[in-house]
């Protein structure tokens, strides 16, 4: 019988003072995983924080990718920007378990950048966090009249779509048609 | 402004050195807008990578779900793409609506744009029918409840027609004999005209209003639900669900709110984890049982069952549950919290008249 059995069994009084102690200890340390994007920056995030995403999650609870074999390979996202990667896992730190609030205001207010959050939110699965997005962009719709759209998003008219695209072909066409010449030339 | 929005359709060389000033590089990295870009052939790069007609088809559903019937009409004419988007989001019918009166069918459809309400009106030859309060025209010989069930077979002819709301509601009052028959015969109709179809109407919500349990026996059988809302006609009744618990449906169903006192026991429910129903008196031992059942499935419970509790069975009640953890008791009313695992909680509420027990978020 070990020395802390002993002290327990014997004395009575004992108890409050080892009863804190050993609830305390079953505390399983934290593991935690690292991913990086295109700028190939690596970030250092809990396995709580990465719940958030369940594309992620599912690669390390289906998938077995242990917490060795993260830090020797960190998820590349290779078609998420740096920035917008450190976004992310800083909303999925700031959120990790905990229930998610019904409205975010800490949303990027460009909307280059809130678009491009919507893809990589949309890509690794974040539920909630692809909710608040969608909700700003809706509000930054709202109410706005089609050639203000047009304007804020800079989205071409479709008779500008169009001749955009006639240009275009006749552009390639040019340089096809140059391509031809400059190889015929070459074979005299 | 930006110079795209002035000028002339002409695209100029002019313009374009104008226009790779201004906007910024990563708009133009490729297409028409970089004239060192090989990618001339790909008209839909003309829109920077992400931008809000090519975002991915979920975001862009999710955003246009916030989004009021008038703002999506907006959305339309903003360009082709966008357009091709709100049309594809219309295709879905939000709601339908159907009304029986003595001598109308109302027929009401909601999409995410557009609306629909048709009228079918009997007259003495037959039946007039009007569509959002134009052209009516007059169809003789027919049966205003006809008319009514084809107009509806026209609304979800489409095989995998899906629908979030199926209303079925008709005119509160006492029913003459000529009346209630009437009614019958709608809901006949009804059932036969949703049994025609290839496929069961895929409805997320049904809210019913009933006569009789064959009435919502006729539609049940014929539909695929996740929500279930009875308003039962006749409230001084008891309403017999005993046809209705035996339709496989009844099986699938994860929502029912049942207005009136019906023959349910608490086994008919131990699948449905939102429930809100009247049901007749039950055993202390059938409750414990239930409530046992209960807070061993991992499911979200939020039940609320109005249900006759004597005095004796009351304190028994409260005794059983007092051993979960501290209850307090005010005015007759004792609630108390469950703590199931780490992070759930059950709180519960005892009345006589009615126990609840709902998950805290």
């Amino acid at each position: 019988m070990s020395s802390t059995e002993q002290g327990t069994s014997s004395a009575a009084p004992a108890e409050p003072t080892t009863a804190p102690e050993s609830a305390a200890a079953p505390e399983v340390p934290e593991s935690f995983y690292y991913v990086h994007g295109k700028d190939k920056v690596v970030h250092k995030v809990s396995a709580g924080a990465l719940q958030h995403s369940a594309l992620i999650h599912g690669m390390i609870s289906n998938l077995g990718y242990t917490e060795e074999q993260a830090k020797a390979n960190p998820f590349p996202f290779e078609n998420i920007d740096g920035d917008i990667l450190q976004m992310v896992v800083d909303w999925c730190n700031q959120h990790k378990g905990k229930p998610t609030p019904p409205e975010d205001t800490n949303l990027p207010k460009q909307k280059e950048k809130l678009f491009d959050l919507v893809l990589a939110v949309n890509y690794l699965e974040i539920k909630e966090l692809l909710t608040y997005c969608c909700k700003q962009v809706a509000m930054m719709v709202k109410g706005k009249s089609p050639e203000e759209i047009r304007e804020i998003w800079m989205i071409p008219t479709d008779a500008e779509d169009e001749a955009a695209e006639k240009e275009a072909k006749k552009r390639a066409g040019k340089e096809a048609a140059g391509e031809t010449a400059a190889a015929a030339g070459d074979a005299k | 402004m930006y110079p795209f929005h002035n000028c002339s359709l002409k695209f100029s060389e002019k313009f374009l050195e104008i226009f790779l000033e201004v906007v910024p590089k990563r708009y133009v990295d490729f297409g028409f807008f970089n004239k060192n870009s090989n990618n001339h052939n790909n008209s839909s790069s003309t829109l920077p990578a992400a931008n809000l007609p090519n975002l991915v088809a979920p975001a862009l559903d999710k955003i246009m779900r916030y989004l009021s019937g008038e703002d999506l009409m907006e959305l339309r004419l903003v360009c082709r793409s966008l357009n091709d988007s709100v049309t594809k989001l219309d295709l879905d019918t939000r709601q339908i609506t159907i009304y029986l009166n003595e001598d109308l069918i109302q027929l009401n459809v909601t999409k995410a744009v557009s609306y629909l309400s048709c009228t079918i009106t009997a007259a003495e030859n037959g039946c007039i029918v009007e569509k959002n309060g134009f052209c009516p025209t007059v169809h003789e010989g027919v049966d205003f409840i006809d008319e009514g069930m084809k107009e509806f077979s026209k609304v979800t002819k489409k095989r995998d027609f899906n629908v979030d709301e199926l209303q079925v509601q008709f005119e509160d009052g006492d029913g003459e004999s000529k009346k209630k028959s009437r009614q019958d015969e709608f809901y006949e109709k009804l059932g036969a005209t949703l049994a025609k179809r290839d496929q069961k109407l895929n409805c997320r919500e049904l809210s019913i209003g009933v006569h009789t349990p064959s009435d919502l026996k006729l539609i049940l059988e014929n539909v695929f639900l996740e929500k279930l809302n009875i308003k039962v006609h006749d409230l001084k009744m008891t309403f017999d669900m005993d046809q209705i618990k035996i339709i496989p449906q009844w099986n699938i169903i994860t929502h029912l709110n049942i207005k009136g006192l019906c023959s349910l026991r608490l086994t008919d429910f131990q699948h449905i984890p939102n429930v809100d129903a009247e049901i007749l008196p039950d055993t202390v031992a059938n409750i414990m049982d239930h409530i046992e059942t209960r807070l061993h499935t991992p499911a979200k419970v939020n039940m609320l069952f109005g249900m006759k509790i004597d005095h004796e069975s009351l304190e028994a009640l409260k005794q059983y549950l007092k051993r979960y953890g501290p209850q307090t008791t005010i005015v007759g009313q004792t609630t108390g919290r469950i703590q199931l695992g780490s992070d759930r909680f059950v709180k519960y509420t005892l009345k006589s008249s009615s126990w609840s027990l709902k998950d805290e978020k």
